[in-house]
């Protein structure tokens, strides 16, 4: 499951006319929003807090199908939709995501520092 | 010819007659295209384009030219993308005769809610590319004893439904016949009364994504006076960053509350609103917005992110216009504000 930054941002490079200096300040707008929103899920998987993990997991899920990142957006969704129902997610999902989330920031933060 | 005499001085009850004969004839080419179509393809003789394609265009294209059937029909159209599909090596006209076949069918038996096509594309190991499309819709469904059926030649579920829908009756073994050329295979999944998905998938070679080489014109008309409702300051600062390159400014509201009281201060031409935002929806927020501007509201966006089946009917329930897909697209934006002309 290893990200490929470059790949991953091709849709939003395009869409920016290529523009890297853009996309490389949204990256890092990113970079910082993700560990909060992923802070605050984990804080509301451990309160059994099904509303504050679907808003966490679906500001999750938006942002970084933005940046390209399928693997985190499906593993956000598939804890956001059953929250909606007040269905908490496995600690195994959670953890699933944290790791999704965890090689993406490896890689978008190796293009963040090769982008100059 | 028949176009011709159309436009022509004639009393209302000829040109009626005329619009017949003109109908008629269309309808006759499409029979007669389809046949040969039909033909080709069992001799083996149909030969597939090896083009690069960008499924999302393809499916844009479809999206368009049913719009104004699914407008008429009061039905909502969705493109959604998963993650963003690469594009691959095919022949982007049969895609699209495909898609649209399977676009249009769906518009034609669905009376309420939506037709969506989704799209899911990856790239897979020595730099094949694997996309599955899928038309779905909520419509009336097809009994379980018909769907062996729907494939074979001047097939519609009954002759009542024939003259109902119109049709050639070709459409889906056309359909069937281009995917298995192309590689796949359509299946499909269908509960009556609840609607039904069309679903097939393609694997091909990757293509070499295509960078475009300018910005789209902005609008050239006077400044469209835009709202953008998005809680998460991200995606905020992307869709301002995108609206910037097509030349348009927004105004920024950060919940639903926000953008009622920014639409009670200013006029909007367009709001795209979130769907999903804290203190109040967006839902919620569109119906504020009409009940405070009943005569002439703004055309407002549903912007939805991986929606659950039935989200997209709560935003037209709640008054709003149009709906795309997150994660938000360059050329999304540039068609629906791009179609709003000026103030």
């Amino acid at each position: 499951m290893t990200v490929n930054a470059e790949a991953a941002l091709q849709p939003l490079l395009r869409d920016m006319g290529n523009d890297k200096a853009t996309v490389k300040e949204l990256v890092e707008m990113f970079l910082t929003e993700a560990p909060d929103l992923l802070a605050k899920g984990r804080d509301a998987f451990a309160k059994k807090d099904a509303p504050g993990l679907q808003r966490a997991y679906h500001s999750l899920k938006g942002s970084s199908s933005q940046f390209g990142l399928a693997d985190v957006a499906e593993l956000a969704r598939s804890i956001e939709h059953p929250a909606k129902e007040g269905k908490l997610p496995t600690q195994a999902t959670v953890a699933a995501l944290d790791a999704a989330w965890k090689d993406a920031e490896t890689s978008l933060k190796a293009w963040v520092k090769a982008t100059a | 010819m028949a176009q011709l005499l159309m436009e022509a001085d004639l009393e209302a009850r000829q040109k009626g007659l005329v619009q017949v004969i003109h109908t008629s004839g269309e309808h006759l080419l499409t029979v007669i295209n389809d046949i040969l179509d039909l033909s080709k393809s069992e001799s083996g003789r149909l030969e597939l384009a090896r083009e690069p394609v960008e499924p999302l265009e393809v499916a844009r294209d479809v999206l368009r030219i049913v719009g104004p059937h699914a407008a008429e029909r009061g039905i909502a159209l969705g493109l959604e993308p998963v993650g963003a599909p690469p594009p691959f090596v095919g022949d982007p006209g049969r895609l699209r005769q495909v898609l649209l076949n399977l676009a249009s069918n769906a518009v034609k038996f669905t009376d309420h809610g939506a037709v969506e096509i989704r799209i899911a594309g990856k790239t897979m190991a020595r730099g094949e590319v694997e996309t599955v499309f899928e038309v779905r819709d909520t419509g009336i469904g097809i009994p379980p004893d018909r769907l062996g059926h729907l494939f074979q030649p001047f097939s519609q579920l009954d002759g009542s439904s024939t003259r109902a829908h119109g049709g050639t009756g070709l459409g889906l073994a056309i359909s069937q016949r281009l995917v298995r050329l192309m590689g796949g295979q359509i299946t499909v999944e269908s509960t009556v009364g609840q609607g039904s998905t069309f679903r097939f998938t393609l694997r091909s070679a990757l293509a070499a994504p295509r960078l475009p080489t300018a910005a789209p014109r902005p609008a050239a008309n006077g400044p469209l006076r835009i709202l953008l409702a998005e809680d998460n300051p991200v995606n905020r600062k992307v869709a301002l960053a995108m609206m910037e390159r097509l030349g348009y400014q927004a105004d920024v509201a950060v919940n639903g509350q926000e953008a009622v009281e920014a639409s009670k201060a200013r006029a909007y031409d367009v709001i795209l609103m979130d769907v999903q935002m804290p203190v109040l929806d967006g839902l919620e927020a569109t119906r504020r917005i009409h009940a405070q501007a009943p005569e002439k509201h703004p055309f407002i966006v549903a912007m939805t992110a991986g929606a659950l089946p039935g989200d997209k009917e709560k935003c037209l329930a709640a008054g709003m216009d149009y709906y795309i897909a997150k994660p938000i697209r360059l050329e999304a934006l540039a068609e629906v504000l791009g179609g709003r002309g000026a103030a």
